[in-house]
């Protein structure tokens, strides 16, 4: 089964991770092979604006599985991002929405040190640097929540922001 | 399919109900519990909106248990503060905040217990089963603001939900951005039974009637019309369009009528107008919606008439000849410099206006043995008397080691006299090349060949406007590539008889 989820013939291959993505709701020990795949095969291709369905589905498949799963193999998350161009904003986007999800706030913080780096601040990319700052100070905030000293002022920078765009 | 997309308003909800769970817990003390309650119902009422919020199911869970914790933590509270007050019926509070944790426990066992937000909303749980004295709270509050929550930056949903629903417009919503995304319109149109294609060439003053095929994927929820306006590159007040406004219906394709009329001709070498359409949902308190239209929504028009034509031929069929020729040069070179193309229009229409005279008067008439010395000296003759060539026709000049019949501000027009061939392909390919030499000599894209045929005729000839030819010559080293040189060949039918004479 695992084995024709990878073979090259594309729609054999897309038929057979449909499959696995089913039986692994049923079965969760299959979730990291899963997993491994989809994260395989989003590395392998690209944002595609005009049919990004099949795409969608494997990003929206990764909310389903469990936080193990996600924890266990988080360095899959991290090198995809890693592998991502500057034209691949929305796939960065995508990950940094997935990490916000099962809580990796610490893996935010590093990633975002490590990618921002690569990608130019310009008119075209300013909405994307203010999701990273409005999800760094999301982080920034969570992670020390467990601590007793988490900082209010990450929260109200977040809504002096959203006010400010509302405007 | 279903699938998840960024949602701001969810955002804002967590964050204002993080903040203000965080200022309430961080100043908890069990000595103003009143001043924390001050915050219970905005919380209460930010984390039941986090409940309602329409994510998917299991996001919806999570938000419920969160949403029980807030109500059973302040219920509690609630509950010691009445009965230090010595408020009657607090026990009541107490009921329904255990009610709650046994609400949060049932939801609780379907969430992801290796989360450490759900770990934290456990021991949170069991906390608050155990509170048995007022100093218990403290720890409560301490836990609770220590539990760290997952960030939900999108929302699932089901793109093709809606399609399903019977969209009925009285099943109103005020919400203009809910369900709004899939809608697509695509429309056919026909301009007096020819379609929408481009470009178009219409006449200015003139009533055009439009019929059209519009298909709507999904008509949008709670919106009533949908109207179909324009937006062009011309001034509106140039021209009328006119559509209907169609009304809701379940139909997915609706044909309308309409109309079209400009009001203005333009030169005929100015640019394209375009018009585009552009579609708008309406409805009573619910703002308008621009959905995306896909197929013909563009219309490319050059309005021409008689005025169009600044140098005219003085024949409509030439001049209709002319714009044909100019119109495809303007496809063919769009970066034809505007100069160029004038000179050439002018020298062009002089020539066909000749043409259009040999032909009108039967100049050439039982001729059948002009020189091209005459031939040439009678054209240039006649063009200068039009007063925008005079002064600038050369004659004879030298260009590219030849001698060029006619040149005209760097546009050559090269004459020639057959004799013996009447093929209108031969006569093309035995002199198309020598015009295209003196054009590339001077750096134009553009020349004429004019010949004069005076091969003897045994049938009528063709009318002038079937005598004019658009060619591409093939240039050298260019063998297997359209070049972008045109020639425009000219032929004047000579040697005719008597028109009685034909049998």
């Amino acid at each position: 089964m695992l084995k024709y989820c990878t073979v090259e013939e594309y729609h054999a291959a897309t038929s057979f991770l449909k499959i696995l993505e089913e039986i692994k709701t049923e079965y969760k020990e299959f979730e990291n092979d899963w997993f491994k795949i989809v994260m395989k095969k989003l590395v392998d291709s690209r944002p595609n604006f005009y049919n990004s369905d099949e795409r969608d589905e494997l990003f929206m498949g990764i909310y389903t599985i469990s936080f193990d799963t996600v924890q266990q193999d988080i360095q899959l998350i991290i090198d995809f991002m890693d592998s991502r161009k500057e034209e691949d904003l929305y796939d960065v986007v995508e990950a940094l929405n997935i990490l916000a999800y099962f809580e990796q706030y610490k893996i935010i913080l590093q990633q975002l040190k490590k990618i921002l780096p690569n990608f130019k601040r310009v008119k075209l990319t300013e909405h994307f640097f203010r999701f990273c700052e409005l999800l760094e100070n999301i982080a920034e905030f969570e992670m020390h929540v467990p601590t007793g000293n988490a900082d209010k002022n990450y929260l109200k920078n977040i809504i002096d922001e959203i006010e400010k765009a509302k405007s | 399919m279903r699938s998840r997309r960024r949602s701001p308003e969810l955002l804002k909800l967590q964050i204002d109900f993080r903040l203000l769970l965080q200022t309430s817990l961080e100043d908890f003390n069990i000595h103003s519990i009143q001043k924390v309650l001050e915050n219970k119902t905005e919380l209460i009422a930010i984390a039941s909106k986090l409940d309602e919020f329409p994510v998917g199911e299991i996001d919806h869970l999570f938000f419920k248990g969160l949403s029980y914790t807030v109500n059973a933590f302040y219920l509690l509270l609630e509950f010691y503060n009445n009965r230090l007050l010595a408020i009657n019926g607090a026990d009541i509070l107490k009921s329904a905040s255990e009610m709650n944790v046994d609400l949060l426990s049932d939801i609780l066992k379907d969430l992801d217990k290796d989360r450490p937000s759900i770990k934290g909303l456990i021991l949170l749980r069991d906390s608050l089963i155990n509170v048995k004295q007022l100093n218990d709270l403290q720890v409560l509050a301490e836990e609770f603001s220590k539990i760290s929550l997952p960030m939900m930056l999108t929302a699932e949903f089901n793109p093709y939900a809606r399609a399903r629903e019977n969209n009925d417009p009285k099943e109103e919503t005020t919400d203009g951005d809910i369900g709004i995304d899939n809608t697509l319109i695509s429309v056919v149109f026909y301009m007096d039974r020819e379609l929408w294609a481009n470009p178009q060439i219409i006449k200015p003053q003139h009533l055009y009637s439009l019929h059209g095929i519009v298909k709507i994927n999904e008509w949008p929820k709670g919106y009533e019309e949908l109207v179909l306006s324009q937006v062009s590159t011309t001034n509106d007040e140039w021209f009328t369009l006119s559509l209907p406004i169609i009304k809701f219906t379940k139909d997915k394709e609706i044909f309308i009528d309409g109309n079209i009329t400009l009001q203005n001709s333009q030169s005929m070498l100015e640019a394209p107008i375009a018009i585009k359409l552009l579609a708008q949902f309406k409805g009573s308190n619910i703002k308008p919606f621009y959905p995306p239209i896909i197929g013909y929504d563009q219309l490319i028009l050059r309005v021409i008439d008689k005025n169009s034509f600044v140098y005219p031929t003085g024949y409509n069929k030439l001049n209709e000849k002319v714009l044909e020729i100019v119109l495809k040069i303007q496809n063919d070179i769009p970066d034809i410099p505007k100069e160029e193309l004038e000179n050439f229009i002018v020298l062009l229409s002089a020539i066909l206006n000749y043409q259009g005279y040999c032909y009108q008067q039967a100049i050439y008439k039982d001729q059948s043995n002009i020189s091209e010395d005459k031939f040439r000296d009678t054209l240039i003759q006649y063009l200068s008397a039009r007063p925008e060539l005079a002064s600038s026709l050369v004659k004879e000049g030298v260009i590219a080691g030849g001698r060029v019949e006619i040149n005209y501000k760097g546009i050559v027009a090269e004459l020639k006299v057959e004799k013996k061939i009447a093929d209108r392909k031969k006569i093309i390919e035995k002199y198309q090349k020598q015009p295209s030499a003196y054009a590339s000599a001077t750096a134009a894209q553009l020349s004429i060949l004019c010949v004069l045929e005076l091969t003897p005729k045994v049938s009528p000839p063709a009318i002038a406007a079937k005598n004019i030819f658009f060619h591409t010559p093939v240039l050298h080293g260019f063998e297997n590539i359209q070049s972008s040189s045109k020639i425009v060949i000219i032929i004047i039918d000579g040697n005719t008889p008597n028109p009685s004479s034909y049998r």
